[in-house]
């Protein structure tokens, strides 16, 4: 019974020891085959020794090295030698130091039998090449295997002083089974590498076992040669080995560790750690060589333009730090610093510290580099632009606002500008553009006159000295100046404009004058300069036949005028163009003493022109609206009569046939911003009515309406507008719809330039350019309104400036010309928020009936009331200051 | 990167010296043959053909030569003179620093 039980026993402990065994548990299955073993020593030391050597190649995979040793010094008592060879060779590379080891390595590498894998022989072979140890054996198996060893070492040498023949001959002795066949692929792949054969070189490196020696010291060179990855391809971390050995095979050794911490710092998004893995690391860096130093300098210091906004405030923080605290490493350092915060910190509050740092800079600059005072005028003329930024704030300030911040440091940047490089044309262009703008007339014509004399071949000189002529009517040298530039450039357009547009004023002048066939003789000069395009509101034969039609009007040759005004009728591309160009022309036509003539004229232009609305055609409206944007531009009008007659003109076009073509290309010229948008709409709905799903007009209603959010309906249909183009092929529509979505997808871009998206605070720019003096007096005055009659207010009102005076006047004037139904919406609805009492002080001084109420209710808010502002900003563009209703021409007197 | 550097010329070259660069490294970089090396010379170039140029890039260059220190290193790299094999006692020590034990 007993030993059925002992037997049953044995057989289930055997069971679980070939269990474990089975699940690589090594140990385990150790101590049952040992207790086994007591047992039945022969039948299971077979098993137990084979637990021992899995144990010991767990142990060594693990780098138990002492532990493992043990187990194997246990097993020389229990397996024989050769059982024992792979944990031979498997202990001996592990060892640490390789020279005390090349007798057994050698050893192991000589065994003819399978006891030692390839992947070990390859081990084994890195160690004895690397061991670089000379040394003599008598046995010629050995021996062979040492003159392979020295054909590598030496063909390394050979590589080493560049002798790439003697490192090929070198290599002769290794057979292409031998385990140094890989050493002789290294040598052959480095040797085209340092010849430049790179192609040749990463084909043969490519194959080395990636585990051994020559594998490993391949990657860094591998990592060069990839040029298609440059360097970080996607996916793939370079390792600080990797970073380390491509340092030193660049010949860059003290810099592999500090580059792979920057590049470890830069990965983790922490800009500042990453610079000062460097700058504390490297004694040359920041630098400004062209070399790597410099080059990792450059990535640094510009990059802050391109970073995160959190990431980049803490390195603009410790930018700002090192400056204000002089704790810069060193000048190249402080330079690049002072560089950078300049460029990068444009707020316009700023510009004082700007201003600041950009002197210091130019000041290292000229320490570390020479002087140059090109550099420093082109600093001033980029410090200049960028502080007065958008220039339509300067444009659209109203004379009596108060100068616009730092103007005078403008004007002082630019003249540096000049003074440190006469050449610099753009600083005098500049300067000449903000002394115009700032009203400084004297100041403009001087400097055009130096301009002139300084740059006498420039067009751009030239032509603005030439309109500065004209506007002080000095027209003779302006034609001069413009013929000059017409002379040197015989295809800028704008050119062209102004000359033929000087010519048509002194013409006029000379026919005012009744010098009538010298101004006939001027006005034909014009002719080579005209018709290249027909819808051309100056350059157009047409349209130049209209004021030649208006000068022989005043001239007093009625005949020809007719004439005239015939010629241009025939050549104009439509009646209504004709009519209205004709119309504005007597209109704007500056002779007092024939007014009664052109407005009779005009008069006539204007009732054809409203025969013409029946006809209205969408193929002419284009051409009304450009002739309207020009007479609006040309002389800062206000074409609120004729605005409301354009729009009768296009909702009797919309009743009218017109073809997709017609008014998608009026939408596409005059769209955008368009205060006719409700018409433009009307059509595009009507041609969508023909066919719903048509991409280019359901785009073109978003030109009218642009999309102000990127919410899911707005992507959804602007993706069903590009799949529908992708499929009509109409692949204008579709990129316009792809732009669209991308547009609306992002972020505004960073610009240089343009410091808004940095700051959450709102543009200064933008500040200026809402600035309204009127607001602000009329602030002031609504709280001191209270409890003052109207006669201390007309006191108030004559001490104000000059110019401030100007401007209640205007608004003054245009209280007086408006209708009594105008005058009783803006009771109930007071202009920006005005006091109802101040309303009716300027009503009354305006010289019309007041109310005699004071009680008239206060407007609900001030933007409401801006929303539909019956009375002008002054200088606003368009200001609706009076005109006259194109029904009755003599209303209201003309411009 | 580096205009300078692209084009193997110091930062005292005048135009001449930099245009002579600009013909020689076209010579071996055509559109045809190199489209890229062609367009990255042609940048170059363009960035300080003239002295006007040469100030802007001094005072404005905003460009950054890399996506990364490491790839910036390795960028220029490339574009310095072919290295040359390490002596060889570094490379013993190089060859070493690759033995795992």
């Amino acid at each position: 019974m007993a030993s059925s039980s002992n037997s049953q026993t044995t057989a289930a402990q055997e069971k679980k020891a070939r269990d474990f065994l089975a699940q690589g548990r090594f140990r385990k299955a150790r101590d049952e085959f040992k207790a086994l073993c007591k047992i039945d020593r022969a039948g299971y030391l077979p098993e137990l020794i084979q637990a021992n050597v899995g144990l010991a190649k767990e142990m060594l995979a693990k780098g138990q090295t002492s532990e493992a040793e043990q187990v194997i010094a246990y097993l020389r008592t229990i397996a024989s030698q050769e059982q024992l060879r792979s944990l031979d060779t498997a202990l001996a590379l592990r060892a640490p130091c390789v020279e005390e080891n090349l007798e057994v390595f050698i050893q192991q590498l000589l065994q003819k039998d399978m006891s030692v894998s390839d992947a070990d022989k390859i081990q084994l072979a890195d160690r004895l090449v690397v061991a670089f140890k000379e040394a003599i054996f008598d046995d010629p198996a050995t021996a062979a295997l040492m003159a392979e060893i020295r054909a590598v070492q030496e063909a390394l040498k050979a590589v080493s002083l560049e002798r790439w023949s003697e490192a090929a001959e070198a290599l002769h002795p290794i057979s292409h089974g031998s385990c140094f066949s890989h050493w002789k692929m290294y040598v052959k792949g480095i040797s085209a590498f340092y010849q430049g054969q790179i192609e040749k070189a990463v084909a043969a490196l490519s194959r080395l076992p990636a585990d051994s020696i020559p594998g490993r010291a391949s990657q860094a060179l591998l990592v060069y040669a990839d040029k298609s990855g440059a360097g970080s391809p996607p996916g793939k971390t370079i390792s600080e080995e990797e970073t380390v050995a491509l340092c030193r095979l660049m010949g860059h050794p003290e810099l592999g560790r500090p580059l792979a911490q920057a590049e470890a710092w830069w990965r983790q998004h922490n800009i500042l750690k990453s610079y000062l893995a460097l700058r504390d690391a490297i004694p040359d860096f920041p630098s400004d060589d062209d070399n790597e130093l410099g080059g990792l300098s450059d990535f640094f210091f510009n990059n802050s333009m391109h970073q995160q906004r959190q990431e980049n405030r803490t390195w603009e923080r410790f930018l700002f730090e090192i400056i204000d605290r002089k704790s810069t490493k060193s000048m190249v350092e402080r330079r690049r610093a002072l560089r950078s915060v300049s460029l990068t910190n444009m707020d316009l509050p700023e510009v004082p510290r700007i201003k600041k740092d950009l002197d210091a800079f130019l000041e290292l600059h000229q320490k570390l580099h020479g002087a140059n005072p090109r550099l420093e005028s082109q600093a001033c003329l980029w410090l200049a632009n960028t502080i007065t930024g958008n220039i339509t704030a300067l444009e659209n300030r109203p004379a009596f606002q108060q100068k616009p911040p730092f103007v005078d440091l403008v004007v002082e940047l630019l003249n540096r500008s000049c003074a440190c490089d006469r050449e610099n044309l753009p600083a005098w262009l500049k300067l000449c553009q903000v002394y115009e703008m700032l009203g400084h007339t004297s100041d403009r014509n001087r400097l055009l006159d130096e301009m002139t004399r300084q740059f006498p071949d420039e067009t751009a000189v030239l032509l603005q000295a030439g309109r500065g002529c004209m506007d002080r009517k000095a027209l003779q040298k302006g034609i001069q100046y413009l013929e000059r530039a017409y002379e040197l450039d015989r295809i800028d357009p704008s050119i062209k404009d102004a000359l033929v547009d000087g010519r048509q004023k002194l013409a006029r002048q000379l026919y005012r004058d009744g010098k009538t066939e010298k101004a006939r003789a001027i006005l034909a000069q014009n002719e080579p300069l005209l018709g290249e395009d027909s819808t051309h509101p100056v350059r157009s034969r047409w349209a130049h036949r209209i004021v030649q039609g208006a000068c022989e009007l005043i001239s007093g040759d009625p005949a020809r005028s007719d004439s005239c005004f015939e010629e241009a009728r025939r050549l104009s591309p439509s009646t209504e163009a004709f009519l209205f160009h004709a119309d504005m022309v007597c209109r704007t036509w500056d002779a007092p003493q024939k007014r009664a003539l052109l407005t009779a004229r005009s008069r006539t232009f204007l009732d054809a022109l409203k025969g013409t609305i029946d006809g209205a055609r969408v193929a002419n409206a284009a051409l009304l609206l450009a002739l309207r944007d020009f007479w609006l531009d040309r002389f800062d009008l206000c074409l609120r009569a004729e605005d409301k007659w354009f729009e009768k003109y296009l909702q009797a076009a919309h009743k009218n046939p017109f073809t997709r073509k017609e008014v998608l290309d009026l939408v596409e010229r005059h769209g955008a911003e368009s205060p006719f948008g409700d018409c433009l709409e009307k059509l595009l709905r009507k041609q969508l009515k023909r066919d719903p799903l048509d991409p280019a007009v359901r785009l073109a209603l978003y030109g009218i309406f642009p999309p102000l959010d990127c919410d899911a309906k707005t992507v959804g249909v602007l993706n069903d507008i590009a799949r529908e183009a992708s499929k009509r092929q109409d692949y204008k529509s579709r990129q316009q719809a792809e732009k669209l979505l991308e547009q609306l997808k992002k972020a505004p871009p960073p610009s240089a330039f343009d410091t808004s998206w940095m700051d959450d605070d709102q543009d200064p720019v933008d500040t200026l350019d809402n600035f309204s003096f009127a607001d602000a007096l009329l602030d002031e005055v609504s709280a001191m309104m209270k409890g003052i009659d109207l006669n201390q207010m007309k006191d108030f009102i004559k001490g104000l400036p000059a110019a401030a005076r100007k401007d209640v006047e205007q608004v003054t004037a245009s209280l007086g010309t408006a209708s009594e139904e105008e005058l009783e919406a803006m009771r109930k609805s007071p202009p920006f928020g005005m006091p109802p009492l101040l309303l009716e002080m300027f009503i009354t001084i305006a010289g019309r009936s007041p109310t005699g109420k004071n009680s008239v209710p206060a407007a609900s808010s001030s933007s409401k009331a801006r929303a539909n502002p019956p009375i002008p900003r002054p200088n606003a563009k368009p200001a609706p200051v009076h005109n006259r209703d194109l029904d009755d021409p003599n209303q209201l007197p003309l411009f | 990167m580096n205009p300078y550097l692209i084009l193997g010329v110091p930062r005292t070259a005048d135009d001449r010296q930099i245009r002579q660069a600009f013909l020689e490294a076209i010579k071996s970089a055509t559109p045809d043959t190199h489209p890229e090396q062609f367009k990255q010379v042609s940048s170059a170039y363009a960035a300080i053909k003239d002295e006007k140029q040469r100030i802007r890039l001094v005072l404005f260059d905003l460009h950054v030569p890399g996506d990364s220190p490491f790839d910036t290193y390795l960028r220029h790299a490339r574009l310095g003179a072919r290295p040359k094999p390490l002596p060889f006692e570094a490379m013993k020590d190089h060859l070493r620093s690759c033995l795992k034990t």
